[in-house]
């Protein structure tokens, strides 16, 4: 190469370099003299001409699109009284109570229900001994439905999904040498597994005002969430779903004269958002089903400014990281503004106190190990959304009920965030984010005007027997599916990130068929044993009330049920006497 | 115009989370099949329904580990009943081993969570010789 030619290409080289140079000088002269959104905007527009964004929109899980960024402008319309408020006052945005996390942690309560009601209590203290702070019993399909281990149609089902439990004496021994009356006691089910509650501590000398705890009781989620249970009600024809929210609220009666310290209802959003609600659409579920509940309650003649006090709520987790975190901040502001529509006063009473069970459907059969991880992030998101109560799932959810390894786990990820991460040293850290607040109150203002298009086309029971709602969730759950499928959503070990031939190396928690055996013989041997002129007293007076009741709403039958139980009859015959096949056909 | 597959779907036991089963339905109808769906139902309903549609298809959800019992109980049925020349789907949640057994005893598929529906339906296609242009 002749000098010539060299010196030509340095020349050439150098220009370049400071062209470059030059182009750089100009964007940091423009970068520091970047002071709105708009110049910002410009410069972001330019480097977007060579480095894209990954996508051309981005979105929520429930479908609000997110911004690039969100600046103080995005939230000057806040009043932080009006909007946002303090811990404890409306509305409530910030949390239930005074001094939230920093008084005492969330209640760790495991979903807990296993084989039978002496498994179940080997594993409860197992919990307790882990350090577990509540109980949280789940019960198993049979129970659930009213069916009595030696019907035919509990083959094959008992003790598989919780525990199973269809009489006083299967009460007692699940919580067999456990101090039930110093805990705070969540029941996974309805009216009878609490009055065989009552009827245990009753027996047991336990004053019952001081029992602390929660029953589910809501029948809307079971019927909304689980369309197989919704024809089990429907098919006793109109007017059953009505009867169920009338039983519902003796619950909430009795609860409030005689166990002051009882959550007679949680209102469960979770289960309807794994039907296929996403996060507006779980939230507004729940507090349309609220509403009915709260309207009969008053139409009872019960004041809304106590049993509103005893309300609680029961919401999903799901992957969404900051729009769960927001919608249990608008959630809050919601219910309390639905509430004061409906006269209430009382600001204790305008709460909304919430266990949280974190998505299940999120949770993957394939690599189950990165459940763990999944559970950590949804937990810190019900806890940064202020929470009152906690279960995290196992990470082999997606493989059955829990082995202890995998209970110990889900416990220890509620420590490890409690004890150790420092997040909630003070009270509700996000207030204040632009993106935070802006998604709070788009949150509150979709959720809000869902409630009230539900309010008009007729309320929770009306939508609930015509199709409404399941059409909905189904319409969800598919487009899930879709997006599933075509990678759209990713799930990392499902559509992305696979393992080809993947084996199952995780231990199963298996429930043997002997659990069958057990329960079929113990409800015969209870049958046998119990006073048969008490039984039939007891079997008689449920009737009764339960006549009445069809007669008049009005008649509060929790009485006559804790009798029944303590007279010896099983959940079985309790079930018929109540839902005699005749009533509503 | 041939006739459409037909595919009776049922939840053997008292399991109601149908959120899988009502999708998988939906999608085999957009398939161009014929689905008739009884929901919750013991084995010798699943059995009598589709013999009374005369189904070529049966396919069953179930999400609780009653499975263990029900499915042998009802592949039982269907040897009594002379059903082995239908086509027997299975998803939910089952164990490894007991997937093999079932398929080994007469389900053309068993699938568990995270199944892509699409390629059940190319497997129903492939299997009744479906193209896609035939739908």
């Amino acid at each position: 190469m002749t000098d010539e030619k060299k010196e030509k290409i340095k020349s050439r080289k150098k220009k370049k370099r400071d062209s470059i140079a030059k182009l750089k000088q100009q964007m940091i002269d423009y970068i520091n003299n970047i002071k709105t959104y708009e110049d910002w905007d410009k410069f972001v527009q330019m480097f977007m001409l060579r480095f894209p964004e990954r996508k051309k929109k981005f979105f929520t899980d429930s479908g609000i699109e997110i911004k690039r960024l969100y600046i103080p402008d995005d939230i000057k319309d806040i009043d932080y009284n009006r909007d946002i408020g303090y811990p404890s006052v409306p509305p409530f945005v910030r949390g239930v109570y005074p001094t939230m996390h920093r008084g005492r942690f969330w209640t760790q309560r495991l979903i807990c229900g296993t084989g039978t009601p002496e498994d179940t209590n080997e594993r409860l203290k197992f919990l307790i001994d882990q350090g577990q702070t509540g109980l949280n019993i789940i019960y198993d399909l049979p129970s659930h439905r009213g069916i009595d281990p030696d019907d035919p149609r509990a083959k094959g089902e008992i003790g598989k999904d919780g525990v199973n439990c269809c009489c006083l004496e299967d009460m007692r021994a699940i919580f067999k040498d456990i101090d039930y009356k110093k805990y705070s006691v969540s029941q996974i089910t309805a009216i009878h597994v609490l009055c065989m509650y009552i009827a245990m501590a009753e027996l047991d000398g336990v004053d019952i005002s001081e029992l602390r705890g929660t029953v589910q009781s809501d029948m809307f989620n079971a019927i909304q969430g689980c369309g197989a249970l919704a024809s089990d009600v429907t098919r006793r024809g109109k007017g059953a779903i009505d009867y169920s929210v009338e039983i519902c609220v003796d619950i909430i009666e009795f609860c409030s004269k005689y166990m002051p310290k009882w959550y007679p209802i949680s209102i469960v959003g979770r289960n309807i958002r794994e039907a296929g609600a996403d996060a507006v659409s779980e939230i507004a579920l729940a507090f349309s089903n609220g509403l009915a509940f709260v309207e009969k309650a008053m139409a009872r003649g019960l004041d809304i400014n106590e049993f509103g006090e005893r309300l609680s709520f029961m919401f999903c987790c799901e992957n969404d990281f900051f729009e769960e975190i927001a919608k249990f901040r608008a959630a809050r502001r919601v219910w309390y503004r639905l509430m004061k529509e409906k006269g209430a006063t009382n600001p204790l009473a305008m709460l909304v106190r919430m266990h949280v069970q974190n998505s299940s459907i999120a949770y993957t059969a394939q690599q189950p190990l990165n459940n763990i991880i999944r559970g950590t992030l949804h937990t810190t998101a019900a806890v940064l959304g202020g929470a009152q109560s906690l279960h995290t799932n196992a990470y082999d959810e997606a493989w059955g009920l829990p082995t202890e390894k995998a209970a110990m786990i889900a416990l220890r990820t509620q420590q490890i965030i409690a004890e150790e991460s420092g997040i909630m040293n003070t009270i509700d850290p996000l207030a204040g984010s632009y993106y935070i607040e802006t998604l709070t109150n788009e949150l509150a203002e979709r959720i809000y005007n869902m409630v009230k298009e539900m309010q008009e086309k007729g309320g929770s029971v009306e939508l609930t027997e015509n199709g409404w709602i399941a059409n909905l969730l189904e319409e969800n759950a598919y487009k899930y599916q879709q997006e599933i499928e075509s990678g759209e959503r990713v799930i990392v070990g499902v559509n992305k990130y696979v393992l080809e031939d993947e084996e199952l190396d995780i231990e199963i928690h298996e429930i043997p068929e002997e659990v069958a055996e057990h329960q079929i013989a113990r409800v015969q041997r209870v049958r046998k044993e119990r006073d048969p002129e008490k039984w039939k007293a007891a079997i008689e007076e449920l009737k009764r009330v339960c006549d009445a009741k069809e007669k008049d709403p009005k008649v509060n039958i929790m009485r006559a049920l804790i009798d029944a139980y303590k007279a010896g009859a099983t959940l079985g015959e309790c079930y018929k006497t109540m839902w005699s096949d005749y009533r509503f056909l | 115009m041939k006739r459409k597959l037909k595919v009776l779907t049922a939840k053997p036991g008292l399991d109601g989370h149908d959120r899988g089963i009502k999708i998988v339905n939906r999608v085999f109808v957009e398939s161009g099949m014929e689905v008739v769906y009884i929901g919750n139902s013991t084995p010798e309903e699943i059995i009598k329904a589709s013999i009374d549609e005369d189904a070529d298809i049966i396919g069953l959800s179930i999400l609780s580990s009653s499975y263990k019992i029900l499915i042998p109980e009802f592949l039982d049925l269907v040897e009594k009943n002379g059903l082995k020349n239908r086509m027997l789907l299975l998803g939910g949640i089952i164990l490894p081993r007991d997937k093999k057994n079932y398929l080994e005893r007469g389900f053309a598929g068993v699938y568990g969570p995270g199944t892509n529906i699409k390629k059940v339906v190319e497997f129903i296609h492939s299997k009744f010789n479906i193209k896609e242009s035939d739908e």
